[in-house]
């Protein structure tokens, strides 16, 4: 969309809270239900007494839905700084093989390929015998 | 089994059956949680970076997932074929009243739980929605219907007899509501404009209960399930499981109960 990479450090640093502060707020609810605590309670189980041996969890569950909030700031801070100071990145950065790839990065205004591609080969095409690199996309003739 | 999980207590004679298909349920997703993660994780490790520089072109040709797939399909069908089926006939489709079977209405609304009883005869007097009254009538008892005379309607409040089979005939008056019971595992959508049965037998009695638990005011629960309007959390009813000569004791203070408000007070009829 840019044709800019985001970071893979910030990336990561939004990666891993989030997963963990995912499963902070989800996995309690899993032991609640156990309980028999039904969702969508205003008061978090509050009225029920079959709530209350798990009713702490909720504590918890509010922590990990702040940290899950917060970590969330990497991932701004990624896209605006990629935006301001990231260099352009290359037509096809994964040397990928399917067509996707074949389009030029940043994206035209209009259509997908600056020319219709010809499909040479099939999608796989991963070292190839007798090929230069390791990856030889479905739009390149001669394997390159 | 499984008592580090924080299950309620089983207070019904087919909540080990629900119980069980839960833990073989969660046991199962377990195993296959761990499964597939090592499975991942050992792709991690064995095809990283370090030790493959390059594609390789053929790849790994191997049927070995097809293993863990068809393991999977297996528990799935066993568990289908082996438990929810047959419990679902047993406890749902094929499910007839016992001689015995003692029959409830409950009647869920914004935001309580109407329990209306038939009383000696047997027969629900008629109710009709033009005779509901918010505060006097919640259900619309006919009380000019002969059969309505030993009826009594309660609220929040679900007394049954113990070791009789129950059939609660469930409706709602306004929105989807859902009938809870952790305990008795039971849960079922009461639905404006049906009746719909709901059949269980009471094993553990209040004060069993009390006793169990080491709390000596704890009721069984009846929770609404099915989120359905701004004091749904609130929705909260109470089941007391009595042995039958207290039940019936119950039964007829309630019964003496509505004949003095009937004969003190002009407009509690009509």
């Amino acid at each position: 969309m840019t044709g800019k990479k985001l970071s893979p450090v910030l990336g990561h640093l939004h990666f891993w809270p989030t997963l963990f502060a995912m499963n902070g707020i989800f996995f309690p609810m899993l032991i609640q239900g156990f309980a028999g605590v039904s969702r969508r309670l205003y008061d978090g189980g509050a009225t029920y007494a079959h709530a209350e041996p798990v009713i702490g969890l909720n504590t918890l569950m509010a922590h990990s839905a702040f940290l899950l909030a917060g970590v969330q700031l990497f991932f701004v801070i990624n896209v605006v700084w990629t935006l301001a100071f990231a260099s352009r990145a290359s037509d096809n950065p994964w040397e990928s093989t399917t067509l996707e790839w074949a389009a030029p990065s940043p994206p035209l205004a209009q259509g997908n390929f600056a020319s219709a591609p010809t499909v040479h080969r099939g999608p796989y095409d991963y070292s190839v015998p007798g090929a230069a690199r390791d990856f030889s996309p479905q739009h390149e003739g001669a394997a390159a | 089994m499984m008592d580090w999980l924080p299950f309620p207590l089983i207070a019904s004679d087919h909540g080990g059956a629900i119980q069980r298909f839960i833990v073989i349920t969660h046991v199962i997703m377990f195993a296959a949680f761990v499964g597939w993660g090592a499975w991942y994780i050992a792709a991690l490790v064995r095809f990283r970076r370090k030790k493959n520089p390059t594609a390789d072109h053929d790849g790994i040709r191997t049927s070995l997932p097809y293993l863990p797939v068809a393991i999977m399909a297996g528990l799935e069908a066993v568990l289908l074929a082996g438990f929810a089926l047959p419990f679902w006939h047993r406890q749902i489709d094929a499910a007839e009243d016992a001689a015995d079977v003692f029959v409830v209405r409950v009647v869920g609304q914004q935001f309580q739980w109407n329990v209306h009883y038939a009383g000696a005869d047997g027969v629900f007097g008629r109710t009709d929605s033009m005779l509901v009254d918010d505060v006097l009538n919640t259900i619309g008892l006919d009380h000019d219907d002969p059969a309505s005379k030993d009826d009594i309607t309660t609220l929040n409040q679900l007394h049954l007899p113990a070791g009789r089979p129950i059939r609660i005939n469930l409706s709602s008056k306004d929105v989807i509501h859902s009938f809870f019971l952790p305990e008795f595992r039971v849960k079922q959508d009461a639905i404006p404009g049906m009746f719909v049965p709901v059949r269980f037998t009471p094993t553990m009695t209040t004060a069993e209960f009390r006793e169990k638990t080491g709390e000596a005011e704890r009721d069984f629960e009846i929770a609404c399930a099915q989120l359905c309007g701004i004091n749904h959390h609130t929705m909260r009813g109470f089941v007391t499981i009595e042995p039958h000569e207290e039940f019936d004791a119950w039964y007829a203070a309630q019964l003496e109960q509505k004949k003095q408000y009937a004969e003190d007070d002009w407009w509690i009829e009509n």
